[in-house]
């Protein structure tokens, strides 16, 4: 199968994904969960391998970089907001992305999971482009890592906002700042809907909280893994 | 038309500090993702009033709302790892869900106790 024809394949279905899920806004009909899912079983009924679908794979993601070097700018366009309250937000960020690749760690480590799932579950809070790049660093797997952090967003863009309303967290910051280190850029546009603040504080968030895990992954995460 | 050779000389910028960053990365073998620290260095470059907004807002905006374009083909390489989730598929499921959990509601807390005590002294002054 040309490479072309795969690339073809992927953009449509994106395409048309996309349209569902703008159109439903269901965090269930998220774009990547439901391309994925379908692009696996056409694989699997006609026979294509991964090992064919690498060559398009690589030219799809060569703007992934650049892409995720661009999340600077929303940073750098709520700074006000940022620079306002800047200590309860990062220390909130840091703190909440702390627990949660510290819980994950831990539970998968005594569920018996391999060293590879264990690596791989880590940053699955962290937005999926450093998400990536974080599992290369830290002995886990890629396309294992996106799997995570793709559940976790969906996961959390379902249940966040009612959670936080029966935990009695009403303030917009707290909640936008919550659903950015659970499920990064999925909360992000899901918390969105509630107000601009949130939503600017959930980018904020997904940013600082990717800056700060990559930062520490390298030496927390392998000795988590080995505790 | 003109708009069109903007955004790509605009993604261009955008590929050159990615680039430049790797590449620091790389040559003093710093442990962190080349991405983040192009991220820093755009950050830093923007604060300092070195590259203006304006300059990037019509490349990166579409590279931002099709960001999750690019995880499409990476989570496909899951189809790779098909017997791991059908065997232990199941046990994935409490680190997962708990740390969620976890996430939302120790920032929620962490955050508007925060917010809240620092509310309280602003009002008694």
């Amino acid at each position: 199968m040309p490479t072309t024809i795969l690339i073809i394949l992927t953009v449509l279905l994106y395409l048309i994904s996309r349209k569902i899920f703008l159109h439903t806004k269901n965090p269930l009909f998220n774009p990547v969960l439901l391309s994925t899912t379908v692009i696996i079983i056409i694989f699997h009924y006609t026979g294509i391998t991964f090992e064919q679908y690498k060559p398009g794979k690589d030219i799809m993601t060569f703007l992934l970089g650049p892409a995720t070097v661009a999340l600077a700018l929303p940073l750098y366009l709520n700074r006000a907001v940022l620079l306002q309250v800047l200590f309860p937000i990062l220390f909130g960020i840091c703190f909440g992305a702390l627990a949660t690749l510290t819980t994950a760690v831990l539970l998968a480590k005594f569920s018996g999971l391999d060293a590879l799932i264990v690596a791989s579950i880590a940053p699955k809070s962290i937005t999926a482009p450093i998400a990536i790049e974080i599992s290369r660093l830290t002995g886990g797997d890629p396309a294992i890592a996106v799997a995570f952090v793709v559940f976790t967003g969906t996961f959390g863009s379902i249940i966040g906002p009612s959670l936080l309303s029966s935990c009695k967290i009403t303030n917009p910051i707290a909640r936008g700042l919550a659903m950015g280190v659970t499920s990064h850029g999925q909360g992000t546009a899901t918390i969105l809907q509630e107000g601009a603040l949130q939503g600017a504080m959930a980018g904020v968030a997904m940013a600082v909280a990717a800056i700060f895990i990559s930062l520490i992954a390298p030496l927390y995460i392998p000795w988590l893994v080995n505790l | 038309m003109q708009n069109l050779l903007k955004t790509v000389g605009q993604i261009f910028l955008l590929w050159l500090i990615y680039f430049i960053s790797t590449w620091i990365v790389e040559f003093f073998h710093l442990p962190i993702p080349g991405s983040v620290l192009g991220m820093l260095l755009l950050f830093a470059l923007l604060s300092g009033g070195i590259i203006k907004e304006q300059w990037l807002a019509l490349g990166a905006n579409p590279l931002l709302k099709h960001l999750s374009f690019f995880f499409i083909p990476i989570a496909v390489g899951l189809m790779e790892w098909g017997e791991l989730f059908t065997q232990k598929g199941h046990l994935l499921f409490l680190p997962l869900v708990m740390s969620a959990l976890v996430a939302l509601i120790t920032t929620g807390i962490v955050v508007q106790a925060l917010t809240k005590s620092r509310e309280q002294e602003g009002g008694s002054n």
